[in-house]
């Protein structure tokens, strides 16, 4: 597995900042966000939909990283194909199928600045 | 000799679709999702008599069924019969876990099953040949009733699982940071002081290092966990409902004659759950443009016809399900000389699961001679394999 990311830096207002966290593959997937200073966000169920969740951010930097796990399990294939956006704005993305292993993951970090 | 070529092309497809499965490097747990708790269906069948019952066995979640009928009668030589559910398999992973799980029309298309199936008879002491095949696919009517849903939920809800990625993600953040630390502490200008930094590095980096290995393995055992744990009550009797299109062929095996239609059949049929251990099965089956067999040396007459058929099974309670005992009646017609009017009337029989992926079932019931003179005892023993359930066993 090897996650893109996109748009780091990237800029957000002051404020409310939305995350999305998806995958659309056939896998089971989980997806972990982690913001400096804040909780991880963690969706484990991306079979029921996208987990979105709002952190109040201040002006500063932020160092974030994202990380994704990719199980296969059965007979409904073997693929993943994630994506984490924030403010509408795409950061990371991974898509792919998990090879020999029961499982694959990867974590990648990007920039988050509050002007 | 034909039989035993037919039985080595069965044989051969197998291989070549096992191995286009193993080629692809499939799951070594493919067989996760594949319930074990009924005999495998093949659907096409029905239609060239390979299991004369007049209910069609709903397919359970495995992805390849062979059914062999290995004791013969003069009037129903060996067969055998081919399913495959390609979404199952890692050829074509059609349907995403999202769609799967919300949308009961992806569950429909993730279940279609195709089917092809071959059998022998003696009419008229002339042998023919039959050849069908099927289109199938069925629901869940509770969605967590369905193995793959429920190895979802169980996927999302496990919390050994959810531990360790959690621990996997914070260890690798820890193991950036060493990095980042080490690299600074070898730019250091005192000598003492950069052998203090480099070795507290170096030991973050050996315990976010040592953190992530064993994260990844207890991560991977408790999903394995989870998720079998979550198959392993799965109900063989959950209620669901199917529907089935085939269509089949007869022609004399000399090439004498032409071939002739035995029919295209639709089959709605459904599972209702009666209690823990019992199963309502319901089949409604229209078939036309069925050849009479009586006619098959001369001018072929063709016929329309309805079947309805109920069948109650009772199974075990060991390995949910092992042994299962059932009895079943048809509106089967003695008038008709048809291969759908040959199923069986009534029946009693049994099932036994033989070894994970194999199971025998044994029939014994009244039905109507091939040339439809008559009512006649019939006693079948089918071996029905699902490789694919022991193909990828652990």
């Amino acid at each position: 597995m090897e996650i893109t990311i996109r748009n780091s830096p990237l800029d957000v207002e002051r404020g409310d900042t939305t995350f999305v966290l998806e995958d659309q593959g056939t896998a089971m997937t989980t997806l972990i966000l982690t913001v400096e200073g804040f909780p991880p966000i963690q969706h484990d169920e991306p079979h029921k939909g996208s987990l979105t969740k709002t952190l109040k951010l201040a002006k500063g930097t932020y160092a974030c990283n994202i990380f994704i796990a990719s199980y296969r399990h059965g007979a409904l294939g073997p693929t993943y194909k994630s994506k984490v956006t924030a403010n509408g704005t795409t950061v990371a993305t991974a898509e792919g199928s998990i090879g020999k292993d029961e499982s694959e993951r990867d974590d990648q970090e990007f920039t988050l600045v509050v002007k | 000799m034909r039989h035993l070529r037919h039985l080595a092309c069965a044989a051969l497809g197998w291989l070549l679709l096992g191995g286009t499965v193993i080629a692809q490097e499939a799951p070594k747990n493919l067989s996760s999702y594949l319930t074990d708790v009924n005999a495998g269906t093949v659907s096409a069948g029905n239609l060239v008599g390979l299991s004369e019952s007049a209910i069609s066995q709903i397919q359970t979640s495995q992805d390849f069924v062979v059914a062999l009928k290995p004791l013969t009668s003069n009037q129903s030589k060996s067969g055998f019969g081919l399913a495959l559910t390609p979404a199952r398999t890692s050829m074509m992973p059609v349907v995403s876990s999202s769609d799967y799980y919300n949308s009961s029309s992806s569950r429909v298309l993730a279940n279609l099953t195709f089917s092809y199936a071959e059998n022998s008879a003696d009419i008229a002491n002339v042998s023919y040949r039959k050849s069908a095949f099927s289109i199938d696919t069925y629901f869940y009517l509770h969605a967590t009733d369905d193995p793959v849903v429920a190895a979802y939920d169980a996927f999302g809800k496990c919390k050994g699982r959810k531990a360790a990625d959690l621990a996997d993600s914070q260890a690798r953040i820890k193991r950036r940071a060493a990095e980042r630390a080490l690299e600074a502490a070898k730019s250091e200008k005192d000598e003492k002081e950069k052998e203090k930094k480099v070795e507290k590095a170096q030991n973050d980096l050996d315990g976010a290092e040592a953190v992530i290995r064993q994260a990844k393995i207890d991560a991977e055992a408790a999903h394995k966990k989870c998720v079998d744990d979550a198959l392993r009550v799965t109900k063989w009797n959950a209620s669901r409902l199917s529907a089935s299109f085939g269509a089949g062929w007869i022609k004399p095996d000399d090439n004498s004659s032409s071939r002739q239609s035995l029919g295209r059949t639709t089959t709605l049929g459904g599972i209702l759950e009666t209690g823990e251990q019992g199963a309502a099965y319901l089949s409604l089956r229209h078939t036309s443009q069925e050849v009479d067999l009586t006619t098959l040396g001369a001018t072929p007459q063709y016929k329309s016809s309805t079947l309805g058929a109920a069948r109650y099974t009772y199974g075990s309670k060991d390995d949910n399900g092992k042994w299962k005992a059932l009895i079943e009646g048809s509106t089967a017609k003695k008038s008709d000389a048809t291969m759908t009017n040959r199923v069986f009337k009534y029946a009693v029989g049994i099932d036994a699961k033989v070894s994970k992926g194999m199971w025998l079932e044994f029939r014994l019931g009244k039905n109507r001679t091939l040339d439809g003179t008559s009512d006649q005892t019939t006693s079948l023993l089918t071996l029905n394999l699902a490789p694919s359930s022991t193909l990828f066993a652990e």
